[in-house]
């Protein structure tokens, strides 16, 4: 039914108000419902007067008096009228009768380039000079003093109640845009007024999930003041010599920022924070390809106290520099020197022989890093965009160890020395550029060159490998081993977006993957009365250049069908790989197919479903051409096979994903499967512990397959989670000539609760139980066991206490059963305000020797006892510059 | 005889405004922020979303009765959704948005797909006598403001509606609505919607099934909201 017959002025003001009526009609009577009746006064200072006509055609307008109007009333598919209303005139009503255009509309296309008007942003603005004392030293210390503004001891800011997302200097991302770094370290004096800026939205959009108030931060700096150094400085001293020395130092300044690192510990302490490690790499391009990927800094961000000896240096400069609003520059060098010294012990079990064997292994390793890296981000313009990123990595390694085994009728002491020097140079440039409204390109170029020469020495008093290596008789036996890996490759991709309508899309990619390797290796013994037993005279030693071009074109189409979207693609590459190994050419070349499916149904904002589906083809890598022997390890000898051709594997994934915030739950699900239709698998020849191993190419299936979710659920103040990924692996491996199927089951299970209310502690408390499983010739299980809780919590103001707890079970059903647990413990004391900040910790509180760990390899089945640091009791002092 | 001249009677009235539905598709366009150019974590999202929101549509479906406005699920070039998902948001797209008589059912989605927050529709519009021609239709302007409470304060956006009194039906994008005449060009801060064509004629039907919605008044939505940051600040 037609709804509220008239709309009535906006600003009434009766008494100086005039009434006008009428209808609005059209030339056969009939009433126009819904037309709009205009008027527009013409005069300054009055303002816009309308009418809705109601079903019967009735409008009524109330105007000024005194005004002077144009009424207007135009409909479409009718010919437009104007009235002039007269001030002080005796009319008081007007009838508009519309004559049709004849023109039937039914469809309206509007062709409008829609501008939108640029409009400044709202901000809340504190005068900090108005709030405080000027006693503070630090930004955090005034916050604190603006109303309604709170910082927690974590460094995250509220305002009243509603967190700080985004925090900036000056307009500007302050080192990674964490609140924690700026809040701490800014000193008070150069700080001028703080600005609170709403977000963009009301829901932000960077966590996806967000609350309603995403806020930023922005920080505006006296002008004097604009450039100023900070950081931290922590030093720590524990028991036997156990200490901490850390340092990290900011140089701010509008234009330019500079961020050093330096840290010296023996305790197994990461040296980086994640948030570290996101200002060092800047943000990663999105055309990731496979060997695109750059050094891995993310090792030196977790901690390492599985070892029996841990002394790191390390020392990392970052700097980002802003050189015109168009081009930024950004760079990082870092250098590390790691000493770290290991203890293990294996028991092993090789099921074809049902050999036993015992290795007890002492080593240290000593290495050197230095890396250098340069990024140019380039935006000409809104349409294009360019990276280019260039790095040098430079390391050498020298480890030595000790290994003792001992089997049935063998023992042997091995002493390895082992040194390697790599040096690599990658580089890449990206090039985005958007050509028309449907049409999009980007061009990526990625260049690598790798060089590696690992030399490896084998020290021992008995001979070992019979019959696998040409040993000639000694008193002592030393073997030298020499690599040298040297590779380089250049990929280019070019895809273009083609949007043909909103419901079509075609994509098109072209590329060229192209890289070579040259291997050599070699093996000699050096006997004691001078001699030198080369064992290239008995098929040892390679020399191996190896290149492989894969050069691809491919077609993906996307379309949707209401709430599903499907994208099929088929690639053809045209793979050519040829290797050269002592004047014998292999070439094979072949042209492969590739199809891949992509197909998603979204029920609804927070559900869908997804499934994707992909053929793969995947080369050998040159060491498993190189078709002489290498001597691997003590008990290994590896041969290659230059009649591998590619592996073909299908691979399939299906996902579930729900959430309801509403409710607090969140549901997701997924299960994975991989079947390789050409396998490249290790035979192997086994004898006692010694191993000969071959790839072959067969036809034997392999399939993987994994199960998993996860649901969470917030129950009153708590979060309950359950958790649990389940697997299954079929292969047929073959030793000694005799093919077995085997299987390897690993299923977790595990559940997991936390508070989740904002004045309560943080408590987290977690079990997780394994299943493993082993079939083949044999038949082996293990069970594992896994409860951990942690606790966070301000005890008295100032002062914090938190812990970590976990206790670990292997559960062996032919072995006894194994079990460490691991605490930590810290007591923060930091007083507001005060530069100084004291902690006593301690790592491995019940001073665990060990951890146990449990495998399943191909063909043994392991259980390793590492040695780990020992109890650490350390009082540390942090000063803030 | 009297009962079936009624019964003819509303049989030909809900026949008519079935055959009288309005559909109309809107565009959008986003607008960079010198503040989010500056932050290069932001910046990137935002420069994506400016590309993903070209392929973005919107519909907005009215009838005597009722109005509906909702993403017309079109393809996007990225390959995850989240980013499709974010793209919306930068819009300020939170669900579709029902409107019955002066009232507003707008979807949020992120609480869950069947949560409506329940609130008036009305707008305290300022009529400007500024006139533009949007391919060939004579548009008048009328500004208002967009209005966030924080516990903060309030922040005042601006709106500005570009609607056209010839065609009569008073709804807009997003649930703007009360102008005598359909907002063809709507401008919520950065973000602008456009009309790219009307079909004054459409069989599409609104479904509005309240009984399968959760309604929340704006007030339980603030709390449900701060509800859920309880959970998500505390530990990440």
């Amino acid at each position: 039914m037609p709804k509220s017959l008239i709309l009535l002025l906006l600003f009434p003001l009766f008494s100086l108000s005039q009434t006008l009526t009428g209808t609005v009609i059209d030339s056969l009577g009939n009433p126009l419902q819904n037309a709009n009746v205009i008027a527009k006064p013409l005069q300054e200072n009055a303002s816009i007067k309308f009418a809705i006509a109601d079903n019967k055609g009735r409008y009524k307008l109330e105007l000024e008096k005194e005004v002077r109007y144009e009424i207007r009333v135009s409909y479409i598919g009718f010919i437009e009228e104007t009235f002039i209303y007269e001030p002080n005139t005796e009319i008081k009503t007007y009838d508009f009768k519309l004559k049709p255009t004849g023109i039937d509309l039914k469809e309206v296309i509007i062709n409008h380039k829609y501008e939108p008007i640029v409009i400044k942003k709202d901000t809340l603005v504190y005068d900090v000079k108005a709030f405080t004392t000027g006693n503070e030293r630090k930004l955090k210390d005034q916050l604190e003093k603006l109303p309604g503004v709170e910082v927690d001891k974590d460094g995250g800011v509220t305002v009243q109640g509603k967190k700080v997302t985004k925090f900036l200097v000056e307009d500007k991302s302050f080192f990674g845009g964490g609140t924690k770094l700026g809040v701490e370290n800014i000193p008070a004096d150069a700080v001028d007024k703080v600005e609170v800026i709403d977000n963009f939205n009301e829901v932000g959009f960077l966590k996806q999930v967000s609350d309603s108030e995403d806020l930023a931060m922005n920080i505006k700096l006296k002008e004097d003041k604009k450039k100023f150094v900070f950081g931290d400085v922590e030093a720590g001293a524990g028991n036997d010599s156990f200490h901490l020395l850390h340092a990290a130092l900011f140089y701010y300044s509008p234009k330019t920022n500079l961020s050093f690192i330096g840290d010296i510990n023996n305790i197994g302490k990461q040296t980086f924070t994640f948030q570290d490690l996101m200002r060092f790499q800047g943000g990663v391009s999105s055309f990731i390809s496979g060997r695109k990927s750059l050094t891995n800094l993310y090792s030196f961000t977790s901690e390492n106290k599985d070892v029996v000896e841990n002394k790191s240096q390390f020392a990392a400069l970052n700097f980002s520099h802003e050189l015109s609003t168009k081009l930024d520059v950004s760079g990082f060098a870092l250098f590390s020197k790691l000493f770290t010294a290991t203890q293990n012990e294996t028991a092993l079990e090789y099921l074809q022989t049902e050999t036993l064997e015992t290795r007890t292994q002492n080593g240290n390793n000593r290495s050197l890093l230095g890396l250098g890296n340069v990024k140019l981000d380039y935006t000409p313009n809104k349409d294009e965009k360019w990276y280019y990123n260039a790095q040098y990595q430079s390391s050498a390694n020298d480890a030595f160890s000790l290994l003792n085994s001992v089997s049935l009728n063998n023992q042997n002491t091995f002493e390895t020395l082992r040194e390697a020097d790599n040096s690599s140079v990658k580089q890449y440039i990206e090039w985005h550029k958007s050509i028309s409204k449907n049409h999009t390109t980007t061009l990526v170029v990625n260049h690598a060159f790798e060089n590696n020469v690992p030399q490896n020495q084998w020290l021992t008093n008995q001979p070992f490998l019979a019959g696998l290596i040409p040993l000639e008789e000694d008193e002592n036996y030393q073997i030298a081993q020499l690599k040298k890996v040297k590779s380089n490759s250049i990929d280019a991709l070019f895809k273009h977006y083609w949007i043909l309508n909103n419901f079509n899309h075609i994509y098109t990619n072209v590329g060229n993957n192209f890289g070579t390797t040259a291997l050599q290796t070699s093996e000699r013994q050096f006997l004691s009365n001078g001699t030198i037993n080369d064992f290239a005279e008995n098929g040892f030693g390679n020399d191996i250049d190896y290149r492989l071009n894969d050069a691809f074109v491919g077609i993906e189409y996307k379309f949707k069908i209401g709430k599903w979207t499907n994208k099929p693609g088929i690639y053809g590459h045209w793979y050519q790989l040829k290797t050269k190994q002592f004047e014998e050419n292999v070439t094979h070349s072949t042209f492969l197919l590739q199809p891949q499916f992509n197909s998603e149904y979204e029920f609804n904002q927070s559900e869908s479903l997804k499934f994707n589906y992909r053929l793969v083809n995947q080369f050998p890598e040159a060491s498993q051409l190189a078709e002489r022997f290498t001597l691997q390890s003590y008990n290994s000898v590896f041969r290659g096979n230059a009649m591998l051709n590619n592996e073909r594997y299908h691979s399939a994934m299906l996902n579930y994903s729900k959430m309801s915030m509403y409710r607090g739950l969140m549901v997701n699900a997924f299960a994975n499967w991989n079947k390789k239709v050409k396998t490249i698998r290790n035979t192997v020849e086994l004898d006692g512990i010694n191993q000969f191993t071959m790839p072959i190419l067969t036809d034997n299936p392999e399939t993987n397959f994994r199960v998993g979710g996860s649901v969470s659920k917030k129950i009153y103040r708590f979060n309950l989670r359950l958790n649990t990924s389940l697997s299954w692996f079929d292969y047929i491996q073959e030793v000694n000539g005799i093919e077995t199927t085997n299987s390897r089951n690993n299923q977790n299970i595990g559940i997991e609760l936390r508070t989740a209310h904002k004045s309560w502690p943080f408590v987290k408390v977690g079990f997780t139980k394994g299943f493993n499983t082993f079939s083949g010739i044999t038949s082996s299980k293990f069970e594992t066991n896994q409860f951990s809780a942690e606790i966070d919590h301000e005890i008295i103001k100032n002062i914090s206490f938190k812990a970590d707890y976990e206790a670990f079970t292997n559960l062996n059903f032919t072995n006894p059963n194994t079990f460490f647990e691991i605490a930590n413990a810290s007591l923060t004391y930091q007083k507001k305000n005060s530069p100084f900040g004291f902690e006593f910790m301690v790592s491995n509180l019940l001073n665990n020797q060990t951890k146990n760990q449990n495998t399943f390899s191909d063909f043994l089945i392991s259980e390793q006892t590492t040695f780990i640091l020992p109890r650490i009791f350390q009082f540390v002092v942090r000063y803030k510059l | 005889m009297k009962k079936t001249i009624y019964f003819l009677l509303f049989f030909t009235l809900t026949f008519v405004s079935a055959q009288n539905a309005t559909f109309v598709i809107y565009n959008v366009n986003m607008e960079m922020d010198d503040r989010i150019k500056s932050n290069p974590l932001v910046r990137e999202s935002v420069e994506k979303s400016m590309k993903n929101v070209k392929t973005v549509r919107f519909g907005l479906i009215c009838d005597n009765e009722l109005s509906y406005f909702y993403n017309l699920q079109t393809l996007d070039t990225e390959e995850d959704v989240f980013s499709y998902k974010s793209t919306l948001i930068l819009t300020g797209y939170l669900g579709e948005i029902y409107q019955e008589k002066d009232t507003l059912f707008s979807q949020s989605a992120l609480l869950g797909n069947n949560i409506f927050v329940k609130k008036s529709s009305r707008i305290d519009w300022k009529l400007e006598d500024e006139i533009k021609i949007i391919d060939g239709y004579e548009c008048y302007k009328a500004t208002s403001e967009y209005v966030v409470i924080n516990s903060i304060g309030e922040f005042r956006h601006p709106v500005i509606a570009w609607y056209c009194p010839e065609i009569p039906i008073p709804y807009g994008p997003k649930g703007y609505s009360g102008l005598p005449g359909l907002i063809l060009q709507l401008q919520v801060r950065n973000v602008t919607f456009g009309a790219i064509s009307i079909d004054l004629k459409s069989l599409k039907k609104i479904e509005m099934n309240k009984k399968n919605m959760k309604l929340l008044s704006e007030d339980e939505y603030k709390k449900a909201l701060d509800k859920f940051n309880n959970i998500e600040s505390k530990k990440d």
